[in-house]
């Protein structure tokens, strides 16, 4: 077992893996609870766009990617506000937009590049040390806001009209929430790649809800399941040479089955 | 005495379709006000638009003498529709009924034991305290009213809204919420703004009655509105109102020629 923390590159991927791990699952608990899945899916593929545009140009993706993830959730919100358009709609066209782009972008990229992968389909091995000092940043800002507006999210989650009627300010926090999903998406990106960080969103707090009717418990088991499959996906892939985040992912699928044949009833 | 709601010239559109002409009422401090109207006739739209949810086309309404503002909305309670919640949301009834204390707690600050006691006392007041750690997917539908209403209580509010709170509910558990209601009324002296499509069974409680349909029909006193001639033209069909002691009851449909 200790072997395996001989490399940099192992001991920065389980880091990593706890990490994104939490994180992911912390802010999946809203994602779950208020529908957020397919904005989330679309952001994704708005800020693999933003990546494509950093290589081209020479920025730094990180950059671009988030710029792109603002403009995903800023479209949406414009043409959904008030009654215009439905949400599915909305982020149907522009998920499909933003892929074009991140397409037409390679397209014009005229060579091959490698490193674009490891953001396609992830690659938790190669995460830096500078990586893990922005997704420790992200963990706290998230955590941190989490705990200072758990009674305002709860509220805007569970009620968005009761609290406004209640005199909370529910679009800020709906804002909020979209936010820090963006960054979720855009920062964990590298490690578990844009087809699957959905995946590592969803899932665990999936498998909580199944278990309980206390959104408390939800906060605790969701990243309990989240950081424990990703930190075992990674010691399966390490041994068996599998790809990292799809090891994780059906690690993640696995425990759901459980937890529905589990489920509490209500 | 006093107006704490004051409605004039109310026009107001619910995505893009005009909902409200032209409502003009007071209602006065205590005052138990049944909102009455067929489906669509913009009852929701009444209410939401005292909450400031929805903001005029033209026209005022005005709260506590001044306007609709957040400090205005903290003193008032609201019951929404049925079916306007995820029933599979993760929360048990004390903490959905902690949610009306949230606007007082204030930002970066969690429930104290007063806040806890709050709750208690309410849950208690409104015969639901055995339902406190039941999720709220559990509870019947009488018990879930019981639990909103709760909610809307336990920031100790000055106005009450209720939008058709005995809907789908069967018929005892209809008794028992308008007898809460009532109790409310009774114990606490609030101002209640009361939306519902069934009559008979609150026109006893009530100090006045309004009928909408888009316009406002009629509004005053349960004797002098509930009248067959406004009844029709709002519903627009049979309609017969006889007096049982005292009190007015309407029988709707092909019932009036028994």
């Amino acid at each position: 077992m200790s072997e395996i923390f001989q490399y940099d590159f192992m001991r920065h991927a389980l880091l990593a893996a706890v990490l994104v791990g939490g994180i992911c699952s912390i802010i999946g608990v809203y994602v779950v609870l208020k529908g957020l899945s397919f904005i989330g899916d679309g952001v994704a593929h708005a800020s693999f766009g933003g990546v494509v545009l950093g290589f081209l140009l020479g920025i730094n993706p990180l950059v671009t990617s988030l710029l792109f993830a603002f403009i995903m959730v800023s479209l949406v919100s414009l043409f959904t506000g008030r009654g215009k358009m439905k949400t599915d709609p909305a982020i149907g066209v522009f998920f499909s937009f933003m892929m074009a782009l991140a397409i037409l972008f390679i397209g014009l990229m005229r060579s091959y590049n490698a490193e674009l992968y490891s953001y396609l389909f992830g690659s938790i091995i190669s995460v830096t040390v500078n990586d893990l000092f922005i997704m420790l940043a992200l963990g706290i800002l998230v955590l941190g806001t989490v705990v200072a507006f758990f009674k305002e999210l709860l509220y805007v989650t569970f009620d968005p009209e009761m609290a406004l009627a209640s005199g909370i300010r529910a679009g800020h926090f709906n804002f909020l929430i979209l936010a820090l999903l963006g960054l979720t998406i855009v920062i964990s990106m590298k490690s578990v790649g844009m087809i699957l960080v959905l995946a590592l969103i969803v899932i665990p707090a999936s498998c909580a809800h199944q278990l309980t009717r206390d959104i408390k418990m939800m906060f605790l088991l969701s990243p309990l399941f989240g950081i424990s499959s990703s930190v075992g996906g990674l010691f399966l892939s390490y041994y068996f040479d599998l790809p990292s985040g799809a090891t994780i992912v059906i690690i993640l699928t696995l425990i759901f089955f459980l937890t529905a044949a589990k489920r509490v009833k209500g | 005495m006093e107006p704490v709601v004051e409605i004039k010239n109310l026009t107001t559109s619910y995505n893009g379709e005009p909902a409200l002409q032209d409502i003009t009422m007071d209602i006065c401090k205590g005052e138990f006000v049944g909102i009455l109207g067929p489906n669509g006739s913009g009852k929701t739209t009444l209410l939401k638009s005292v909450l400031g949810l929805l903001q005029p086309v033209k026209g005022e309404i005005r709260l506590f003498g001044g306007p609709v503002d957040n400090g205005a909305r903290r003193r008032m309670g609201y019951i929404p529709q049925k079916g306007s919640v995820d029933l599979s949301f993760p929360i048990k009834a004390f903490d959905a009924v902690m949610l009306g204390r949230y606007p007082m707690i204030g930002l970066f600050r969690f429930p104290s034991r007063s806040d806890r006691q709050a709750v208690e006392e309410t849950l208690k007041g409104v015969d639901a305290w055995h339902l406190k750690d039941k999720p709220i997917g559990e509870l019947s539908g009488g018990e879930a009213q019981r639990i909103w209403i709760a909610r809307a209580l336990v920031s100790k509010p000055e106005i009450l809204l209720l939008d058709e709170p005995t809907t789908g509910l069967d018929v005892k558990s209809q008794g028992q919420i308008i007898d809460l209601i009532h109790h409310i009324h009774k114990e606490r002296g609030l101002t209640i703004l009361y939306v519902t499509h069934e009559v008979n069974n609150v026109s006893c409680y009530l100090d006045k009655v309004a009928y909408l349909k888009r316009n406002l029909y009629a509004y005053g006193p349960p004797n002098e509105v509930i009248k067959a001639e406004t009844l029709r033209e709002v519903y627009t069909g049979e309609v017969e109102v006889i007096t049982e002691g005292g009190r007015p009851l309407v029988i709707v449909g092909d019932h009036c020629h028994v």
